[in-house]
């Protein structure tokens, strides 16, 4: 299928992928109605800061509603696009768990020992998610959580982390929700609440800030699982980010950092892009973010001059890139929230991938819900040009051979070099090699993140940071290494000694200044 | 940009002993809690404090064992959690240190929790413990002649009061509290073959004396020969030494009246035995020979056995003796027989010794010029297994080593008790602070060494060469640190 659409097959399409989702096709339920327009547009205005709505004042009274859809149907897509849950994998414990009833999660020693739990509960104590297991079932627990919470809230002080037996919990309060994290593995308290905060920052991507404090101010006890309904899948791939889901991946590198990848171009294509996008959407007046990703690193980002996106933002991009299928046959019109942006309105974005042969997704994002057209056109001309300069080829021949598979060892010529993180301190850009031997095994990658996870928490620890850590072990040898410019964490075969790692390290800091451009961003194009 | 206006160091804000068996029904909650300091806080204060540990304890026994809650932060303070006992918990509450600062006219006070290392004071907490248990025995055996349940729990409530009240007196200021607090280990002095020899040989008095069943030497503040008791013990006893001992003589000017001493203590010619004080009585006169002298509990074999423990005293030399408390306590005539015996022998070595080390100082201050001792490099050995350091840090020094520099090698350390499986059996680490202070650890057969240097410029090879010229040169003594 064309990637260009005429506007009703858009919406047959979408209606159709509506039809097909699990759940009622009109949820007329009026509490259900997480996307109120009529209230938005109040709320927006009250809030002082809200970025949006300066952005949006700056369009004037130039509204063009004619192309858009009706605003019914938008609703329509909009919940539907948030809803689709293509598989219902993410809830396979809760299937595998066979009688629903009385579920005893404190006997279920598979439960218990899960190597990580994330537990979100509102301030009175409703249960709105676990990682693992079902929820409901676990109201007691939540209600120990929060009886414990608001004891402590009692004397004026709040919880921040429990240690106990080869187990850490953290805990954190953020407007009427408490979010608690218990986990066996190496992380930190530290990297503990950053994730906290990730799973926190993609709730307000769902539903604001503004309007889930509303919500709560109405209605203590109000079960935001209402409202969050259809999106779990969201949750559990931002959570399946390190070893304790059984993926082996790099994102759990990226999130330690708080950092993102950047998709490796000679800096001729990538600026082609960039200057595509910039070309054919300058006359956009209220596009605010376009963003190019595959395969889960950035290809480029233009923004309007003001304003730039938060590594954490970007996260949460990747995270609905990569967990929503339907994003690949069709284009998708979607609001979504930025917290750190702005975490008080919806920005809409336009989502599809470029073409059916080459899986790079262009995101625009405006603050105009009706903007739909005018970007989808643009889009349709991006591809065009892009696909006349060769830039797509560029693009799918990447993906087809990564650049950097042999590179470490070839190119380089550190054979010795297991695997590094390297990230410059201008930028929250990361770069690291693929996963290979010893490290493509479930294990092993647990024992690769634990040395990282110890490396950065020591580096970076707000009461006694380190310059500079290198460490002898069994199995290998480990350095980590934070300069004014850049910080370096690498891991080599044990029986190197210390002058050969020095050498090699300097050989590789060489050559990534001279490759830098291919593999990170220095300054993000504007509008 | 914020100013600092003032800053609040770590401190004690409670210590409590809890075990919820005691007060299963009904309106007997307050029988839980065994002690608690401050004392003068509201019953039901406590008992609330008692229940959020025994709530966070039911928490963290639904994902993991029960038995190993060890810490609780809040953003005001850390509680520290410790279960000796099957039941009975031990728990240590500190305020995280606060900083107040102005920000745009406005006091905002910003606690500190993550300078806290958790280890030192679990470790603060763990002696606590252990002291009660040397002197007293478990808290589960206390009073065990008593068959009434209740009545048992009163005297050990009393128990606990009258010695914690002494006890938290003497805890040294949390804020300086460091690594060799933490392992609880204790530095030998050094010495050459011949003195040792007749040091050792005091531990043939348990030939001529069959009640003595150890004894143990110490030269100040510093073990000569630490027979075979476990470290923990051996610690214990360091410790009872050095604030029930050594201090008292110093505080005491008047040394015959003093009700504590019988005799006068290092100035006196004559060695003599130390009576010591029991809780609350005394007046040092005669009538007391008849009093049964000082217990201590000490595992042997992984039991805890009674021994009555005796100490003498010539010049700077303590002598520990232990006698089995099966017996009968001993008698006046022991006393003198083992005064008679010991007395000219103890003396002489003592003065020995003295000059032995008055030699070695004077050699080496006449080496070493004020001005580099700041910049030379320290160095700490740890032998896990006996649990004995050496080292050239100047502990008491406010200038000394920044607070910092110190946490860190915390951090790093094993502290004991670890089990092997976790930590790894041969490791080297070379770490550098951002205010330039390299920490060069090694890690081998249970010995831990560190090397502390300052120098901005140095690269990571210099500091190896000189970490590993220090190891060389220090490491000589090693036939004291095998047991």
């Amino acid at each position: 299928m064309e990637a260009e659409q005429s506007s009703i097959s858009v919406d047959a399409n979408s209606t159709s992928e509506y039809l097909d989702a699990e759940g009622d096709p009109e949820a007329n339920d009026s509490e259900t109605h997480f996307y109120q327009e009529a209230d938005h547009d109040e709320e927006a205005e009250l809030q002082n800061h809200s970025i949006i709505s300066e952005l949006r004042d700056g369009l004037g009274a130039d509204q063009s509603t004619a192309l858009s859809p009706e605003p019914g149907q938008t609703k329509a897509t909009s919940v539907e696009s948030l809803a689709l849950s293509t598989s219902t994998s993410a809830k396979t414990e809760d299937s595998n768990s066979g009688q629903e009833e009385e579920h005893d999660y404190q006997h279920d020693s598979v439960w218990r020992g899960q190597k990580k739990h994330i537990f979100i509960l509102s301030e009175a104590g409703k249960p709105i998610f676990s990682l693992h297991g079902n929820e409901d079932k676990l109201a007691t627990l939540f209600g120990v959580i929060q009886a414990l919470v608001s004891f402590v809230q009692l004397g004026q002080d709040a919880i921040t982390s429990i240690h106990a037996a080869g187990m850490k919990f953290a805990f954190m309060q953020r407007s009427s929700l408490i979010l608690v994290a218990a986990t066996r593995s190496n992380m930190s308290v530290q990297q503990l609440h950053l994730q906290l905060g990730d799973v926190y920052n993609q709730i307000l991507s769902i539903l604001t800030y503004s309007h889930m404090t509303k919500i709560f101010e109405k209605r203590k006890n109000f079960d935001l699982r209402r409202l969050l309904s259809g999106s779990e899948r969201l949750f559990y791939n931002l959570l399946a980010n390190d070893s304790s889901s059984a993926k082996v991946s790099n994102n759990i590198f990226t999130f330690l950092t708080n950092s993102i990848r950047v998709f490796p171009l000679t800096t001729t294509i990538r600026s082609q892009i960039t200057s595509t996008i910039q070309s054919n959407c300058s006359k956009i007046k209220n596009l605010v973010f376009a963003v190019l990703i595959a395969n889960n690193k950035l290809i480029a980002l233009v923004r309007m001059k003001k304003y730039s996106i938060h590594p954490a933002d970007l996260r949460l991009i990747f995270n609905l890139v990569e967990c929503s299928e339907s994003f690949k046959s069709s284009e998708n019109w979607s609001p979504i929230c930025l917290p750190k942006f702005d975490m008080n309105g919806y920005l809409h974005a336009h989502v599809s991938y470029l073409a059916d042969d080459c899986q790079a997704c262009l995101l625009l994002l405006s603050v105009d819900r009706d903007a739909f057209f005018t970007l989808a056109e643009a889009k349709a001309k991006i591809t065009e040009k892009l696909r006349r300069t060769h830039c797509l080829e560029a693009i799918n021949e990447e993906l087809k051979q990564p650049f950097n598979a042999k590179l470490y060892q070839q190119v380089v010529g550190i054979p010795e070099l297991r695997h590094f993180l390297y990230k410059p301190k201008s930028t929250a850009q990361l770069l690291c090699p693929m996963l290979r031997h010893p490290y493509k095994s479930l294990e092993e990658l647990a024992c690769l993140e634990a040395i990282y996870c110890d490396l950065l928490h020591r580096i970076h620890n707000c009461a006694r940071p380190l310059k500079l850590i290198y460490e002898v072990k069994e199995r290998e040898v480990v350095l980590a290494w934070a300069t004014g410019t850049y910080e370096l964490y690498a891991v080599f075969e044990p029986v190197v000694d210390k002058a050969t790692v020095i050498k090699y390290v300097d050989k590789l800091i060489k050559w990534i200044e001279k490759e830098y451009d291919v593999y990170f961003i220095r300054n993000h194009a504007t509008f | 940009m914020a100013k600092l206006l003032q800053r609040v160091e770590i401190n004690l804000r409670s210590f409590y002993i809890f075990n919820s068996s005691f007060g299963e029904r009904e309106g007997e909650e307050h029988k839980k809690v065994l002690y608690y300091h401050p004392n003068d806080i509201e019953l039901n204060t406590k008992i609330k404090d008692v229940g959020l540990s025994e709530a966070i304890i039911r928490f963290t026994g639904t994902f993991t064992s029960e038995d190993d809650c060890q810490a609780l932060h809040t953003q005001k303070t850390t509680q520290l959690f410790y279960q000796p006992e099957n039941g009975f918990w031990l728990m240590l509450v500190l305020n995280v240190p606060k900083e107040v600062r102005l920000k745009e006219g406005v006091e905002v006070a910003d606690y500190r929790g993550a300078e806290i290392p958790d280890r030192i004071y679990r470790a603060t907490l763990r002696q606590c413990y252990q002291m009660f248990r040397f002197l007293n025995g478990t808290l589960a055996s206390f009073g065990s002649e008593e068959s009434n349940p209740d009545k048992r729990r009163e005297l050990l409530a009393q128990q606990l009061q009258g010695f914690y009240e002494k006890y938290l007196l003497t805890l040294k200021d949390l804020s300086h509290c460091d690594i060799i607090d933490m392992l609880h280990s204790v530095q030998y002095l050094p010495l050459d073959k011949s003195l040792f020899l007749r040091a050792q040989n005091f531990r043939m008095l348990s030939e001529t004396f069959p009640a003595i069943k150890e004894t143990i030497m110490l030269y100040q503040e510093q073990i000569l020969c630490g027979g075979k008791l476990l470290p923990e013990d051996l610690y214990c006893l360091h410790s009872y030494v050095v604030q029930n001992v050594l201090k008292q003589e110093e505080g005491s000017s008047t040394l015959a009246l003093s009700p504590s001493l019988k005799r006068s203590i290092s100035e006196s010619q004559v060695g003599g035995f130390v009576r010591s004080q029991q809780a609350g009585e005394g007046d040092g006169s005669e009538q007391e020979a008849e009093e049964s002298p000082l217990k201590a509990y000490v595992t042997v074999e992984k039991q805890v056995k009674t021994y009555y423990l005796l100490i003498y005293r010539a010049l700077h030399i303590t002598l520990c003796l232990f006698l089995d408390a099966e017996q009968p306590p001993p008698k006046q005539e022991l006393y003198d027989e083992l005064h008679a015996y010991m007395a000219p022998q103890l003396t002489s070595l003592a003065r020995d010794i003295a000059s032995e080390l008055n030699k070695a100082a004077v050699g080496a201050t006449s080496q070493e010029s004020a001005s580099n001792i700041e910049s030379a490099p320290k160095y700490l050995f740890i032998n896990e297994q006996s649990l004995q350091h050496h080292t050239n840090l100047a502990r008491h020094m406010p200038q000394g080593i920044p607070r910092n520099v110190l946490s860190i090698i915390s951090d790093l350390a094993n502290p004991s008790g670890e089990s092997e499986i976790e930590s790894a059996s041969a490791e080297e680490l070379q770490v550098k602070t951002t205010n330039d202070y390299w920490i060069v650890k090694r890690r081998c057969n249970f010995r831990q060494y560190y090397v502390i240097l300052c120098n901005s410029k140095s690269t990571l090879l210099d500091v190896t060469q000189e970490a590993r010229r220090i190891f060389e040169q220090e490491l000589t003594d090693d036939v004291f640190f095998d047991k």
